[in-house]
């Protein structure tokens, strides 16, 4: 159980593409913004494998929400519905950072 | 309908007494169960005159329709231009436009391939795919097209090997496919590559020593310090930017990329087998679709390679391709066996 002062990280990795590159984005949160972004989460199925549209150099995904010990990840070949939405958010309320700066990744 | 015995002629006979003429019944109803497909195909014919003989030469014209998605991500769209349309004034629409028909004429004059499936100059392709959309892919159906974001990238319609790439996926598809992960999806990418390049050097008339061998090369804004996203001469060298990092492919199989995003690296082990074609194409001099391009096509269409094809089960299918087209101790088989050892994916080529 997350400890009420650990700060939510959710992180998105955006690989593929018809240029293969890769791109990230983080949201860090605390508190009662951390709430307010749980149904997002929740909504999406982390527990079922990734569906992959058919077709060739779309977009790629990988989420983490790390909530203290609570470590939910995830690789969406198809984002749409909750994935998307979720992704859109920490796009449009996140940073962008440099996939070299993502912790526990040996890729450059 | 093109047929001798007419449909209702055939049903008469097929609910006749099958005691008169049994044999004659139950041909009739046979015949009438075989689908009458009738794939009526775009051509053009043209006339010249040589000597005292007229001669005819007919070949197929594509059947292309570009669709607008309005910066919506709903598919196909809008429809914009259709085949034989007046030019419509918007850039990204003229551009798709004649980028699939010159991608049309180069797979018809190099490989006598009448579009993506061989059948049909079926054609169709999406352009303003959702807002400032960073992308262009095949969506099975057809290509799609973002505008760009306009910081780092300019657009994708205007870039003939883009095009060309896409509409790769299509032919690589009809062909039996190549599963899109690991090196199976490597290969996938880097025959789409190819095609990609063999049609911008076809348009331009460029022999494989004089052409670039760059992948969207027009794709970048000024901002973006790089020569294009893609080298097949040189894979690791098209681009070295601050933000969009350095050209993260290998020319090498002892620096294959084990990742787990982007399928499996697909994007970026297609260096090796990329770095393989432009060896057996620099060796061999000339256009490069008619003999390089020639023996990656006849492989990828020969029936017998399969969806999960790895670098070497695809490089020995080369070499046997090229075998038989040329013979074992042809210039074009030791050219083959060569690049394939020189990017690691072959050990000893002498031996095979």
């Amino acid at each position: 159980m997350p400890h009420p002062v650990d700060p939510l990280t959710i992180t998105v990795v955006r690989t593929g593409g018809f240029a293969g590159l890769r791109r990230a984005w983080r949201v860090e949160l605390a508190g009662t913004d951390a709430d307010a972004w749980m149904p997002l989460l929740d909504a999406c199925p982390w527990e079922e494998p990734a569906a992959s549209a058919p077709g060739a150099d779309r977009f790629s995904w990988e989420v983490a929400a790390i909530h203290g010990a609570h470590d939910r990840r995830a690789v969406v070949g198809d984002a749409s519905g909750p994935w998307r939405a979720l992704i859109d958010r920490v796009q449009a309320d996140g940073a962008a950072v440099r996939p070299a700066d993502l912790s526990g990744n040996a890729d450059a | 309908m093109h047929a001798i015995v007419p449909p209702y002629l055939l049903a008469r006979l097929a609910a006749a007494p099958a005691e008169r003429f049994p044999h004659a019944v139950a041909a009739a109803r046979a015949t009438l169960a075989v689908p009458r497909a009738y794939a009526p195909m775009r051509a053009h014919l043209d006339l010249s005159v040589d000597g005292d003989a007229l001669v005819v030469s007919a070949a197929p014209d594509p059947d292309r329709l570009i669709s607008d998605a309005e910066n919506r991500e709903e598919l196909p769209g809008t429809p914009a231009r259709a085949e034989g349309a007046a030019p419509s004034g918007d850039a990204a629409v003229d551009e798709a436009y004649d980028g699939l028909g010159a991608t049309f004429t180069f797979l018809w004059d190099a490989f006598e391939r009448v579009g993506l499936d061989g059948r049909s100059g079926s054609l169709a392709a999406t352009v303003h795919y959702g807002r400032a959309y960073d992308n262009a892919f095949w969506d099975g159906e057809r290509m799609v097209f973002g505008d760009g974001d306009g910081e780092v990238f300019a657009g994708f319609t205007r870039s003939l090997s883009v095009i060309a790439h896409e509409l790769g996926h299509g032919v690589i598809e009809s062909a039996n496919g190549l599963d899109y992960s690991g090196q199976s999806g490597a290969l996938n990418e880097s025959i789409a590559d190819v095609f990609g390049a063999l049609a911008d050097q076809h348009h331009k008339g460029q022999t494989a020593d004089a052409a670039t061998w760059l992948i969207g090369a027009e794709i970048f804004t000024d901002a973006v310090t790089g020569s294009a996203l893609r080298s097949l001469a040189a894979p690791g060298t098209a681009y070295d930017d601050d933000v969009l990092g350095k050209d993260p492919q290998p020319s090498h199989m002892r620096d294959f990329v084990e990742t787990s995003g982007d399928n499996g690296g697909v994007h970026i082990n297609s260096g090796i087998p990329n770095k393989a074609f432009h060896l057996v194409a620099t060796a061999l001099g000339g256009y490069a679709w008619e003999r390089a391009g020639r023996i990656w096509y006849l492989t990828l269409v020969s029936g017998t390679l399969s969806t999960a094809a790895t670098f070497a089960q695809f490089a020995a299918a080369t070499a046997e391709t090229a075998v038989s087209e040329y013979g074992e101790d042809s210039e074009e088989a030791v050219a083959v066996r060569t690049a394939w050892a020189s990017v690691g994916v072959v050990e000893d080529a002498a031996s095979r």
